[in-house]
């Protein structure tokens, strides 16, 4: 009988200590910030399906583990947040927006809620656009702003009923010029949609908004853009 | 202390009594789900069985390649009949709004092919670690060995064209307990191609000229591989750059290739299709058909049965028997409606105006011929009837296309024709009496005491076209013909037996004009021939010059529906610059009740309810499932 006792205390103890083992905390650290342009201090907004990547690699998690990069995508506005991070040091690099490199942080701490802006220099900017409607068609006027010596490849102005509007999401057939030169601020741009020869997509009395996109031939460079307009056609 | 003792003891006791068990050979069983490497290669059947079923894993994507993955036959596959064709500007599907299969790498996908070709990669290993011992004559063995390189290279090329750069495992591994000893990072995209063209010269030296019939890799096959793996390795070295990605990967040259090398595969692809050319073995099917009518049945019966243009197929992979694992389900998913003989879910392919659009007419070769619709002649404007326009009239729905490329009427079933002797039915409504349109909206109405019913008929048995019904019925138009057979639909799955060509003769023929335009190597004069002679083939009398438009457009409409499109669209990096915000169009046939007797007109438009499609450059790649635990670098996924 007590020999019994004594299997079952037994059996209580590797029991009890197996509880432990895997018990490691939940991600408690969140991240979020926002890309701002260092020329205008505003936020930098992007394609929302296509948006910049923030690669995170932990440090010191595993030896000389190379593929331990986690990646989130920041929004359409140019924020982003992940809130769902383990606390802990970091490298942080932002890739495949659309602004010239920045050098990564090579190492960070990420505890509570870790705030992390980047300034960055858009590879273009729309400068005074202009997009307004005159009878049944919607132009926009707009000149370049280029931060570097890399071509314009392409401008367009984009249409859609959701405020992410942009290259891939329009609801006309391309509204695109291809320009592949440099450009010089003082060059004004036009781009225009005709209403009527998109009645079956763009439907009358529905509010949409319009957006001037533009994107730089550097190399994996994505759209700058504009304010989105919205108003009712 | 007694009690410590005790307790000791008793633990002891516990050890003693668990560790017992060990000492009666209880586990040392020979696995039951295992069979030993002398069982199955031991005898000829054995080796033969194997072979079957590394055929049987080969990444060809024919009849049973749908949305959720390869060899869609087990069961009732219910994937909704949803193709690659419908992902590119060939078909949509009757229900959904746009696929746009591109980024998903990972899960029960067709993209997905990491796992399943690796797991090919690893029985075909397990092969050619055997062959040197199996007691076969010599000229055996070495068949044997080419037909293992041959399945070796064409795993790797599925899953390469699919994810870039690969750890290359050349033999097979074995676990001892250290999995670390078994991680292989990744190779570079060229290297990758390099040795998918080395694997494929070993299966060219090695394998026989036939099998006696027995569809097997013959040398004719891997030379046809190869020629489609070179041009692929051409093309994404020549136009790599204009879909630039950075990341760790492209850093390493996992993903990437150079334009300087872009020649050298180019000259692989000529070399491996002036072989098969000049080897007088094969030939086009029915070369000088008289009429474009005979052109379109000699075309469509080389679908339907493969088998009676050998001359052409160079590589078959068969359909005997129906039933799970063994029949194709594309006659119940892709008939038109009014053949559908009980099944309830017919009608899913519907090929694109685009497409129809693509085919040359007889009088102005040369050039794509939009179906012009109206006497003010745009064929830019989608966006529905539009009564201040001026619709051309015809009697018979079918006139338009009528001077069109034979293969446009052996691919696609156009309104009102023929098919298993029906009409099939096309209609998407019509113009009442007073000028008020009644499109897409059901219903009849009567006039001078005539009934006419919106889509054609009175019961969904009666057309093909725009009813919303069980998404039974086409929404662009047009519905599918190629590959599907003369007799009655079963309805049931995988009933189809209709045999799938994976190499043709055409194939290398187009392989070979490309590398030539693109390169500027090779016979421009010979090129320029074989592209004509397929024209000849489809009834063109009229030659045109060899230009890169003209052998694209080519490609595009003879091989039609066999799975090429997607891949000519990434290899060639075209997908993201047609797929930014895409949308396809439709054709809709609609009665005009204005005129006495009533006369069709037509309305080009956008397909219904369809969502843009837009193709991500990073999508080129997709994502290598299983990275964390591998170590492999992952592809530019952001």
């Amino acid at each position: 009988m007590k020999q019994i006792k004594h299997i079952l205390y037994f059996a209580v103890l590797v029991m009890a200590t197996s509880c432990e083992i895997d018990n490691y905390d939940q991600p408690n650290a969140e991240l979020y910030g926002t890309f701002i342009d260092e020329g205008t201090n505003e936020p930098l907004a992007q394609d929302i399906i296509n948006g910049t990547v923030i690669e995170l690699i932990e440090q010191g998690w595993v030896e000389d583990q190379t593929n331990v990069t986690q990646t989130l995508v920041s929004k359409g506005d140019g924020t982003y947040q992940n809130s769902q991070i383990f606390s802990g040091e970091y490298l942080v690099r932002a890739v495949r927006g659309n602004f010239h490199d920045i050098p990564p942080i090579e190492s960070m701490e990420i505890k509570g809620r870790t705030e992390l802006n980047f300034l960055v220099t858009p590879y273009l900017r729309i400068i005074d656009p202009v997009i307004e409607r005159v009878g049944s068609t919607v132009t926009a006027t707009f000149r370049i702003e280029q931060t570097s010596t890399q071509e314009v490849s392409r401008i367009g102005l984009y249409v859609h009923p959701n405020p992410n509007v942009g290259n891939p999401m329009t609801l006309t057939s391309r509204v695109e010029s291809n320009i592949n030169r440099l450009t010089d601020p003082s060059e004004t741009f036009s781009l225009s949609i005709d209403l009527d020869a998109n009645s079956s997509t763009l439907l009358q009395g529905n509010p949409y908004y319009f957006r001037i996109g533009a994107v730089s031939s550097a190399g994996s460079a994505k759209y700058n853009y504009g304010p989105a307009v919205r108003f009712t056609i | 202390m007694m009690k410590v003792f005790k307790f000791i003891n008793c633990v002891l006791l516990a050890a003693t009594v668990s560790l017992l068990p060990s000492c009666t050979e209880v586990l040392d069983l020979e696995p039951q789900d295992k069979l030993p490497v002398e069982a199955v290669f031991g005898s000829p059947a054995g080796v033969k069985l194997y072979m079957a079923n590394l055929y049987y894993q080969l990444p060809t994507e024919d009849f049973l390649f749908f949305n959720s993955g390869f060899n869609q036959n087990q069961g009732g596959p219910n994937n909704g009949g949803q193709t690659r064709a419908q992902s590119t500007d060939e078909a949509v599907h009757s229900e959904a709004g746009g696929l746009n299969n591109g980024p998903n790498g990972n899960g029960d996908n067709m993209n997905n092919y990491w796992i399943a070709g690796y797991s090919l990669i690893r029985d075909v290993n397990l092969l050619i670690d055997a062959i040197p011992t199996l007691n076969i004559p010599e000229d055996e063995r070495e068949k044997l060995s080419g037909e293992a390189a041959f399945v070796r290279a064409f795993a790797y090329f599925g899953i390469a064209i699919r994810y870039g750069g690969l750890p290359l495992i050349k033999e097979s591994q074995e676990y001892l307990g250290d999995a670390e000893s078994l991680k292989v990072q990744r190779s570079t995209e060229k290297e990758t191609y390099d040795y998918i063209l080395s694997e494929l010269d070993i299966a060219i030296s090695k394998l026989p000229e036939s099998w006696d019939g027995e569809r097997r890799a013959t040398k004719w096959v891997a030379l046809a591989l190869k020629s489609r793996a070179a041009l692929h390795a051409a093309s994404l070295a020549k136009f790599w750059d204009k879909a630039p990605l950075t990341g760790d990967a492209v850093d390493m040259g996992y993903v990437g290739m150079s334009a300087s090398d872009a020649d050298t595969y180019y000259a692989e692809c000529i070399d491996a299709s002036a072989e098969i050319m000049d080897s007088g073995v094969f030939s086009l099917f029915q070369p000088t058909p008289a009429t474009p009518a005979e052109a379109a049945e000699n075309y469509r019966r080389m679908f339907q049965d493969p088998n009676i243009a050998l001359n052409e197929a160079i590589f078959i992979k068969g359909h005997t028997i129906p039933g799970n694992r063994r029949g194709h389900n594309y006659d119940i998913w892709f008939t038109p409606a009014q053949l559908a003989n009980g099944w309830p879910h017919p009608g899913r392919m519907n090929p694109t105006l685009d497409l129809v659009d693509k085919y040359e007419t007889y009088t102005n070769p040369g050039e794509e011929a939009p179906i012009v619709t109206t006497s003010e002649g745009d064929i830019d404007d989608y966006n529905g009837y539009d009564a201040s326009k001026n619709y051309l009239h015809f009697d018979d729905p079918r006139t338009p296309f009528e001077d069109k490329d034979a293969r446009l009427h052996a691919t696609v079933v156009i309104p009102g024709s023929t098919m298993k002797g029906e009409e099939i039915v096309i209609q998407a409504g019509f113009i009442l009496p007073d000028g008020t349109p009644r499109i897409r909206t059901g219903g009849s109405v009567e006039v001078d005491g005539v009934t006419y019913y919106n889509y054609g008929g009175p019961t969904t048995n009666d057309y093909s076209g725009f009813d919303g019904f069980g998404g039974n019925n086409t929404k662009t138009g047009f519905s599918f013909r190629k590959f599907l057979s003369d007799d009655p639909v079963t309805p049931g799955w995988n009933q189809s037996t209709t045999d799938w060509v994976e190499f043709r003769y055409a194939e290398i023929l187009l392989n070979y004009a490309e590398a030539v335009t693109e390169s500027g190597l090779g016979d421009e004069a010979r090129a320029a021939e074989v592209m004509n002679d397929i024209r000849r083939r489809a009834g063109h009398t009229t030659e045109i010059p060899l230009t890169i438009a003209n052998v694209m457009r080519e490609r595009t409409v003879e091989l039609a529906f066999e799975n090429k499109r997607w891949w000519d669209l990434i290899r060639r990096r075209e997908r993201h610059e047609l797929f930014e915000a895409q949308i396809s169009h439709a054709l809709q046939p609609v009665l005009d009740l204005r005129v006495s007797p009533p006369q069709y007109i037509f309305i080009r438009a956008n397909v219904h309810n369809m969502n843009p499609r837009t193709f991500l450059i990073r999508d080129y790649y997709l994502s290598i499932p299983g990275v964390g635990a591998s170590g492999v670098i992952q592809n530019p996924t952001g």
